[in-house]
């Protein structure tokens, strides 16, 4: 009894410390040994999509994005949808590491198979072809904290801002991605492939995450490379109505997520 | 003696320091830029939004070329080769202006770190959307007396603009790494001043004609003249 009680603690240390060594797993420096790795395991969990030189042409990329939208991204010389810095800048190595660690819903799988370390070395080798990397510092906008909780009022403000600001033609009224611009075909993404807008009524789908803060990120920076533009501007100081309409948004598909 | 040695040797290091300041020679571009090829209709364009502000339709111009001159307007005339470093000297901003479901002005030009102010002066809302190439420079949500939003531009090169709630509208910024470059008139003419002494290549760019190239020989001081014809089959324009 006492052997299967020491074993049992003998187990959770072990787990415990396997934990604690991948969360100290530090991001590693980029140099020869990084990027040659990064290379190693681009090439066995990426390159299938995002092809052998990063262009977006892989064997199943090829088919996957050739008339449809998304395509696969083209680290070379595309811009990047998912970010948490302004629109236009280049993504943070922390939005290139979330997107890799979540995945992006319907597109492409989560990789939290691969650990930290890994993930950092091919972030590492991806950002290699692409010389902006170099050249600029991509920096996080500033998020205002929530509030308490979504009111009542609250979302009836929410619901105001959704008609005034447009969003209802291209997510529909009810946010089921039905509005006028997207049902008659109006949408097109940097490569001129139509697009649907997001169901809003289905968060499962939302490529830049479901939760309050994913959605209000999503807000504030917009989508690069479709018609979803940033609203920082409009928001900026009235960070209490940017909220409103975060609840609101939720509220469409029944789902509070914090 | 030492009071004449002073003015002397002062004299010396004002002269020796208005040579070492001395402006290089310049010389002035001037000309006209023609289409005589054959006309390139207004295209109607049905509007599918906003058609109480916009209208039903509207018509974009794409050559819009002056009946006596047959000069064309909006051509960018521009020196290549010419990187100059970037100056701290405040720079106006280039102002775009989201106006009459139409940016105004259709072709921008600046030069890189000038501040580009996108504003909308219209009570509908657009959504003013620059990319070059496949990467987005800003896609910006702008509600009507929305305030403005400036970035600066990023890169030399060609943007372009539109909006993406309203397809119609087009623009183009243009950015150069110098101020030797304008936008031609309604007349087709453009005048660029201070340019450096010495064989220039001169680029015209028009967003529907394309790109044509001519050399040029700037003189110390004065002018050259010249005048482009964009030839009249798209085969022998490069885009």
């Amino acid at each position: 009894m006492m052997h299967a009680k020491h074993l049992k603690y003998a187990a959770l240390l072990i787990v415990t410390g396997l934990c604690a060594s991948t969360a100290q797993a530090v991001k590693p420096a980029t140099n020869r040994d990084t990027l040659m790795e990064g290379r190693r395991i681009y090439e066995q969990a990426c390159a299938w999509c995002h092809g052998i030189g990063g262009e977006g042409d892989g064997p199943a990329g090829w088919f996957i994005g050739r008339y449809t939208s998304p395509r696969p991204r083209n680290f070379v010389n595309d811009g990047y949808k998912l970010r948490s810095t302004a629109s236009g800048e280049l993504p943070t190595d922390q939005d290139l590491f979330r997107v890799i660690t979540q995945g992006i819903p319907g597109v492409m799988p989560a990789y939290r198979s691969l650990n930290e370390r890994e993930r950092w070395q091919v972030i590492a080798y991806l950002k290699s072809w692409n010389s902006a990397f170099e050249e600029e510092t991509p920096a996080p906008l500033t998020f205002p904290s929530a509030p308490p909780g979504p009111t009542e009022a609250g979302i009836q403000h929410g619901r105001h801002l959704y008609v005034k600001l447009d969003c209802r033609v291209c997510h529909g009224d009810n946010g089921e991605g039905d509005g006028p611009e997207a049902t008659a075909g109006h949408l097109r993404d940097a490569d001129n492939l139509r697009i649907r807008a997001t169901n809003l009524t289905d968060p499962s789908a939302w490529k830049n995450g479901a939760s309050s803060h994913d959605l209000l990120r999503t807000l504030m920076t917009g989508l690069d490379g479709t018609p979803m533009p940033s609203y920082a501007n409009e928001f900026d100081g009235q960070e209490e109505a940017l909220w409103d309409l975060v609840w609101y948004i939720q509220s469409l598909s029944g789902k509070q997520e914090r | 003696m030492k009071a004449l040695l002073i003015l002397a040797t002062v004299l010396f290091a004002v002269h020796d320091a208005s040579l070492s300041h001395a402006e290089p020679p310049t010389g002035t571009l001037v000309g006209r830029i023609l289409y005589v090829g054959p006309a390139i209709p207004e295209q109607v364009i049905e509007v599918t939004r906003d058609t109480a502000f916009c209208g039903a339709q509207t018509t974009h111009r794409a050559v819009a070329i002056h009946s006596i001159t047959r000069g064309l307007e909006g051509a960018v005339v521009s020196i290549d080769g010419i990187a100059l470093p970037a100056s701290d000297a405040a720079m106006p901003p280039l102002v775009l202006t989201n106006i009459h479901c139409a940016f105004a002005p259709r072709i921008a030009v600046g030069i890189v770190g000038q501040q580009v102010e996108i504003r909308n002066d219209d009570p509908i809302m657009h959504n003013t959307h620059i990319s070059m190439g496949p990467r987005t420079f800003v896609n910006v949500a702008m509600i009507p007396a929305s305030r403005p939003v400036g970035k600066p531009l990023k890169q030399p090169g060609i943007y372009t603009v539109k909006c993406d709630a309203h397809k119609f509208m087009q623009a183009h910024i243009l950015a150069f790494t110098h101020p030797y470059f304008r936008v031609t008139d309604e007349t087709g003419a453009f005048r660029i001043p201070n340019l450096p002494a010495g064989e220039h290549q001169v680029t015209i760019w028009h967003d529907t004609l394309g790109t044509i190239h001519q050399s040029v020989t700037i003189p110390a001081q004065g002018e050259t003249q010249i005048t482009l014809e964009y030839p009249k089959h798209a085969d022998a324009r490069k885009q």
